[in-house]
């Protein structure tokens, strides 16, 4: 982990995941399989809405992190930090209703209200928390172990717009380019004192935002001429390395769905 | 007289709303020859590059490759930029792509090659550059030494004839410095024609034997860096200073017209 120094900055836990992804236990793992793998149980975890099923995903994504990926557990749970801090917020308020008298199994008097909790609302944040968790954690399993150059690839070969391509590609390099001027700057500001005190911060936060954008627009005819130089005439292409499809790999990946659906038949009552 | 591989023949340019950037430019450089570049911020030296990869179009004069004149056809500029590379002086500039590989396969990737070729061509060029366990590395993790091989590579992935390096040295330390310069060798060793813009008048001695020297636009000087280094007004007119090694000679020995610019030549000076 010896560039994490890079980023301990507010951005850090994104930035981390394209270095995860580069030493991941499954970034030989075809991306097209992987995508379709997030992608699949997210889709089975979201529509089903069922509590069990989404914190069984979310709890074997975590594993497969884990195990096979070789990520380890106190970044997995860093990274599901953020997320999980705005879904507890969320709940906290699909959890409490407003009532003129008391209902359900928890009340709080508050003035002439009552804050209460019912079962009903017990239960549909309970699968909503576990819903969105299991599809954070599919997200999290295909960023985490998937570097963003084969996540862009698989997009254009899924035909997402040409443009949209591009401007991803771009964005994701020069968001490392601008985050260290913006690191260079402020530090310069801070050594002139420019975050004393809380006026003045914002005051310098603001300049620092400026100077930012002026010297992006400077730069960007600069990048463009380097562009043109190597005889850029519109298309935007890399050559990406892309892991090949393996059939074990395929196998693991179907059990693994067919087991989801299994558990989500179970659940729906149509077996046992 | 060998062929030329890159002619520049009375070439002009104007940026928009300003003076003539570069005036009656006349250039020629052979297969294999190094040159260095020398003159003030602003005098014309990135816009002479910029000309010669058809980056810029020339107000008036013709730029010949390989004996051919190219226009602005598509055609023509495919063919210019694929025999004339620029190395830029801001790797972040130019490095593009999120992996090193990626990068590296930008230029032949425009170049419409199939796709075994661009492999190909990415592979060496990342070999003869020393950074075959750098490909699916991310050039925001690589140090200032890397990240300038990397824009080379860039370059010589594209196969050229030709290739100038805007300032190469300016951000590097004396270690990168020196391995900058068994690399420029390599590449002269294989053929390839370098020009390089410097302000670093000991580099530049090392490097080069020929110099051109642009002030205000204009093309002031060309020939050997000896005959530069003796003009006193040239060097005035320019903002040169003579190298170190000039200055210690002339200090022991005043009153010679030439004086040894490098270690090598001042070991065997008399």
């Amino acid at each position: 982990m010896a560039f994490a120094h890079h980023h301990s900055g507010n951005m850090g836990a994104f930035l981390m995941l394209d270095t995860l992804a580069a030493r991941s236990g499954l970034r030989s793992v075809s991306p097209a399989l992987k995508t379709l793998l997030s992608i699949g149980s997210l889709v089975l975890c979201v529509s089903v809405g069922d509590a069990v099923v989404g914190a069984a995903v979310a709890c074997s994504m975590l594993v497969i992190l884990r195990l096979p990926g070789r990520i380890p557990l106190n970044r997995l749970l860093r990274l599901l930090l953020a997320p999980a801090v705005f879904l507890a917020l969320s709940c906290l308020v699909l959890l409490l209703t407003a009532a003129a008298e008391p209902v359900g199994i928890w009340q709080l008097r508050l003035g002439g209200l009552w804050l209460c909790i019912t079962e009903e609302s017990l239960h549909r944040t309970a699968v909503l928390c576990f819903q969105a968790l299991g599809a954070v954690c599919c997200l999290l399993f295909l960023g985490a172990t998937t570097p963003m150059a084969q996540l862009i690839e698989v997009m254009r070969r899924c035909h997402v717009p040409e443009v949209m391509i591009e401007l991803m590609y771009l964005i994701y390099r020069y968001l490392f380019v601008l985050l260290e001027v913006q690191r260079q700057l402020t530090t310069a500001a801070s050594a002139r004192l420019g975050y004393d005190g809380w006026r003045r911060s914002v005051t310098t936060a603001g300049r620092v935002g400026g100077t930012l954008l002026a010297s992006s627009f400077r730069r960007s005819s600069a990048c463009y001429d380097a562009m043109e130089a190597r005889g850029y005439t519109g298309r935007l292409s890399f050559l990406c390395h892309m892991p090949p499809l393996r059939g074990r790999h395929v196998l693991a990946a179907g059990t693994y769905l067919a087991l989801l659906c299994l558990l989500i038949l179970v659940r729906k009552g149509r077996l046992f | 007289m060998k062929e030329p591989i890159l002619q520049l023949e009375h070439v002009s340019y104007a940026y928009p709303d300003g003076p003539l950037a570069v005036e009656d430019l006349s250039f020629s450089i052979e297969r294999g020859e190094r040159v260095a570049v020398l003159g003030r911020n602003g005098a014309g030296k990135s816009t002479f590059f910029l000309l010669c990869n058809g980056i810029l179009e020339p107000a008036a004069g013709t730029i010949r490759c390989g004996g051919r004149v190219l226009g602005r056809s598509r055609r023509d500029l495919t063919e210019l930029r694929r025999r004339v590379g620029i190395v830029f002086q801001e790797a972040e500039n130019q490095i593009l792509a999120v992996t090193v590989e990626g990068e590296v396969s930008f230029g032949p990737m425009n170049l419409g090659l199939p796709a075994e070729e661009v492999s190909r061509r990415t592979g060496d060029a990342l070999k003869r550059m020393g950074l075959e366990e750098y490909g699916d590395r991310s050039p925001q993790f690589l140090s200032g030494g890397e990240k300038k091989r990397v824009t080379i590579a860039d370059i010589l992935a594209m196969e050229p004839d030709v290739i100038l390096l805007d300032e190469p040295t300016a951000s590097l330390d004396p270690e990168n410095v020196a391995r900058l310069e068994e690399t420029l060798d390599q590449l002269t060793a294989v053929g390839i024609a370098l020009a390089v813009s410097t302000h670093d008048v000991d580099f530049a001695a090392r490097f080069a034997g020929r110099g051109v020297v642009f002030s205000r636009g204009k093309l002031v000087a060309d020939g050997p860096l000896t005959s530069i280094f003796s003009r006193p007004a040239l060097l005035a007119e320019a903002g040169l200073r003579k190298p170190w090694i000039w200055q210690a000679a002339e200090q022991l020995r005043p009153g010679r017209e030439e004086y040894p610019m490098t270690m090598e030549e001042f070991a065997r000076w008399q």
